[in-house]
């Protein structure tokens, strides 16, 4: 198991290092730069030149990308060009607010869509699993967009009521933090409740259909131990490779529900970097991003080993 | 099994309640009447103020830096100008009027001396003095410190400390504008300790203005504290400003009905949901921006003045502002009608009013009789300029040009300005507050923003003129010409200047943005 791990630990290097030179040289293929951005129509060609220099912008881009990635290795992950801030302390600052959204998010879309899935799966092709399916489909289809202004409006006008606009952070006051993103993670929770039901419902019922759960019955086992027991520990594989995946992409950022409900998060970020072509925002953000995905494979690698024995890492 | 029923039911009602929220007419729709608690208004309570003087407004965008002399965005420039002040400012009418300075002389027409007011002091408790002048002027013109204002002061040659309330300017040569560009929030005063402590200012900060920086929570919400040795007494009113980053519109919305934000900007499509609703005022003022459709110039057929004058005698520019703007837009050239004096009345000007006939008889005489194809460069981020350049397709057909739309993000878009990598393109420009901004800026052979590859001796010797004519009459006529000038070569169509709107709660008052200040929130009080 070691061994596995230090190997996917290795195999991170050339990962990020291909993601950083992706990154890179699409943010600087894209027409428009950050100088234009910063000044606009005021621009003189002079002020121009100045920024253009003082940016490094000047530099060729092998030279550019060198200086920031060797920039990035010693933890130093540039300044922004348009507020002039350090970009690594903003990225962790960001990330604390996304990851408790998509921490709290997903935590409600197990509490809806596995006991659903199960009952589904249980009380196949009766009205309950028949509802279940439709729920699941509507959540899966409605875009989240709409989903959250749907919310916000009917909060609004029914209730005039909005969520608070100042985000406290959870060690500060978890109440405040929790009317904060309780919103919000109801609706990204019900989006990913969607597919997780999906998933929980056909992977339990192809475990139910197999012998050894013919066979726990007729030894008599209560229907309890065989859901429960039995066959829900053996159709979490799927289950989980599809929390895994839902997880990382929260964590990229949030970015619509974020901006609708105004929550500073890493999704918002990024959003404003690529407008102002702000590159180190960008780049920083992206590959900090990259690198929790890979994190959050390695994570779901590894707990399948623990979920399911047959499966083991040399 | 029971209670996977009893959440199978709960998750099922979640549902229902959400979609029904959808359902039928738009939500927004449902009547707003229905929401106030408060008396009907025939009863005219007595009005008393609210404990808490915390005004919550709902902002689009994060500013970018809190630098005055650097931070250009507007989402910078609105916090800036709350915390920092310039020596003049300019009031509703376009007069410039006292501020840091208290009164002025102009003994020749390259001398100006200023008489500072006594007793001003910077957020760090230290007074504003003639030395605190000079060192930003000098800041300014540093050319290491990439400041934007650099390019307002470039015929300032000497700046004098006569005494500790007196400062003198030295210009090169006469230069009019000269006043209007001290009225810039980037003509700031700022205090010299403060700069070389830090670096810069764009995360710290330390002005004379009404307001000290409080809580600056990155893209969530900056706090604003009233300064309590504000040299105006009694203002600013207000305790505290807090400025929540609120990027989506129907978000700002939502928050301003439930009272969550007293105050945002919004756009014109937004008038009618509200128009019922007794908690919502609405304040607007005709804005300096306008929209235009600008030629490439060097290029064939737009190089042909004619052509030109043809396609702008094509549009009927009240329609646009009826479809666009919803009647909310006035005509206007690149001086609005804001400027009072200094605006030409377009309305009477032939090629601002539609002349289909005379249109293609210039088109035939250019040797185009038979119209052409052109594809209209448009910014996709303005959806209103999208819209006008909409319009623009239909109008033109009707003397034969065949117009088409290519969108572009806006990066893309700045870089085919600048680069005159397009046939025509439509977009909005500000007018500043000079007329010498509003014309030679753009329109002069040698204007930083002229990117038509457009040039007219004539036109050039008006604005050059009006540049270091300091008598205002004279000054006054001279762009009247130029306008006049322009609008015959057109190398630009100019159409409208929207209104623009602040919404805001009702129990909040003091508050009258006007086109030269839109965002004066001394005199705001909150009510109950």
């Amino acid at each position: 198991m070691r061994s596995y791990i230090t190997r996917r630990l290795l195999l991170f290097i050339p990962v990020l290092i291909g993601i950083s030179l992706a990154v890179f040289l699409l943010m600087h293929l894209i027409p428009g730069d950050a100088v234009d951005s910063l000044l606009g129509v005021e621009a003189t060609d002079e002020l121009r030149e100045q920024l253009t220099k003082q940016f490094g912008l000047d530099l060729p881009w092998y030279e550019q990308y060198f200086n920031w990635i060797s920039g990035v290795l010693k933890g130093d992950f540039g300044y922004s060009i348009r507020t002039g801030k350090a970009i690594l302390p903003e990225i962790l600052s960001r990330f604390k607010v996304t990851f408790e959204l998509s921490i709290l998010s997903s935590i409600i879309s197990w509490i809806i869509a596995i006991p659903l899935g199960i009952l589904a799966a249980v009380k196949r092709n009766t009205w309950a699993d028949g509802l279940a399916r439709v729920v699941a489909l509507f959540w899966v289809s409605i875009p989240n967009f709409a989903l959250v202004t749907l919310l916000l409006l009917f909060l609004s006008l029914q209730f005039n009521y909005y969520p608070a606009l100042q985000y406290t952070a959870f060690f500060d006051n978890p109440v405040q933090n929790l009317k904060t993103l309780i919103f919000p993670a109801l609706v990204l929770g019900a989006i990913m409740a969607g597919s997780v039901m999906r998933m929980t419902r056909s992977s339990m019922l192809e475990v139910l259909r197999q012998d050894f759960i013919r066979t726990i019955r007729a030894k008599g086992a209560k229907e309890k131990v065989v859901i429960f027991k039995h066959a829900l520990k053996n159709s979490f594989s799927p289950i989980i490779t599809i929390i895994g995946m839902q997880i990382g992409y929260l964590l990229g950022g949030t970015v619509i529900t974020e901006q609708i409900f105004s929550l500073p998060g890493l999704g918002l970020f990024i959003l404003t970097g690529i407008n102002q072509r702000d590159y180190p925002v960008v780049q920083g953000s992206i590959l900090f991003f990259a690198l929790v995905f890979v994190i959050i494979n390695l994570i779901v690698d590894i707990l399948y080993a623990c979920i399911d024995p047959r499966i083991s890492y040399k | 099994m029971k209670k996977l029923n009893l959440l199978l039911v709960l998750v099922l009602v979640l549902t229902t309640v959400l979609a029904g929220c959808g359902n039928g007419s738009a939500p927004a729709e449902k009547p707003a009447a229905e929401q106030p608690k408060g008396e009907a208004p025939d009863a005219e309570p007595e009005k008393v103020l609210a404990d808490d003087q915390t005004l919550i407004v709902g902002t689009d965008a994060e500013p970018a830096g809190i630098d005055p002399h650097k931070s250009t965005a507007f989402s910078s420039v609105r916090i800036t100008n709350k915390l920092y002040e310039s020596l003049v400012q300019t009031d509703e009418n376009m007069n410039i009027v006292p501020s840091l300075a208290e009164s002025w002389e102009i003994p020749d027409n390259t001398t100006y001396v200023f008489k500072l007011k006594e007793g001003v002091k910077f957020h760090n408790g230290r007074e504003m003095k003639a030395d605190d002048v000079k060192y930003s002027f000098e800041r300014i013109l540093n050319p290491d410190n990439a400041c934007i204002a650099k390019s307002y002061f470039k015929t300032l040659s000497e700046i004098n400390v006569k005494d500790e309330y007196t400062v003198e300017f030295k210009l090169s040569e006469p230069y009019a504008p000269f006043m209007s560009y001290l009225t810039s929030v980037y003509a700031s005063i700022v205090p010299k300790e403060v700069v070389e402590e830090n670096g810069d200012l764009m995360q710290v900060e330390c002005g004379t203005g009404p307001f000290t920086l409080g809580e600056w929570v990155p893209d969530n919400q900056m706090t604003l504290v009233k300064n309590p040795e504000y040299h105006i007494e009694g203002l600013p009113k207000l305790d505290s400003v807090k400025l929540m980053v609120m990027t989506d519109e129907s978000s700002r919305l939502a928050a301003l009905r439930t009272g969550a934000v007293h105050l945002t900007t919004l756009g014109s499509q937004n008038l009618e949901l509200v128009k019922n609703n007794e908690d919502i005022v609405i304040k607007s003022y005709q804005s300096k921006d306008y929209t235009y459709l600008g030629f490439n110039t060097t290029i064939e057929p737009f190089n042909d003045a004619r052509v030109r004058q043809a396609m702008s005698l094509a549009v009927d520019r009240n329609e646009i502002a009826k479809i666009v703007f919803n009647g909310d837009a006035v005509v206007s050239g690149p001086v609005p009608p804001a400027f009072g004096k200094w605006a030409l009345n377009v309305e009477k000007n032939e090629y601002f009013n539609q002349d289909i006939e005379r249109a293609k008889e210039l088109l035939k005489e250019a040797g185009y009789e038979n119209g052409f194809e052109v594809e209209i460069t448009v910014p996709s981020a303005y959806p209103e300029v999208v819209s006008t350049a909409q319009v623009l397709i239909q109008q033109f057909e009707k003397i034969g040009i065949t117009a088409t739309i290519k969108q572009l993000e806006i990066g893309q878009y700045v870089e085919a300005w600048k680069t005159l990598d397009h046939q025509v393109m439509a977009g909005k420009n500000g007018s500043g507050t000079d007329p010498d901004r509003a014309l030679s800026f753009f329109f002069n052979t040698d204007g930083s923003a002229n990117v038509w590859g457009f040039s007219d001796e004539t036109f050039d010797g008006l604005v050059n003129e009006g540049k270091i004519t300091v008598d205002t009459d004279e000054r006054v006529s001279l762009y009247l010409d130029a306008q006049e000038k322009l609008f015959e070569l057109s190398p630009n169509l100019f159409f409208n200047a929207p209104m623009k709107y602040y919404f805001v709660r009702s129990n909040v008052e003091g508050f009258n943005p006007n086109v030269f200040n839109s965002e004066d929130l001394r005199y705001i009080q909150i009510y109950k």
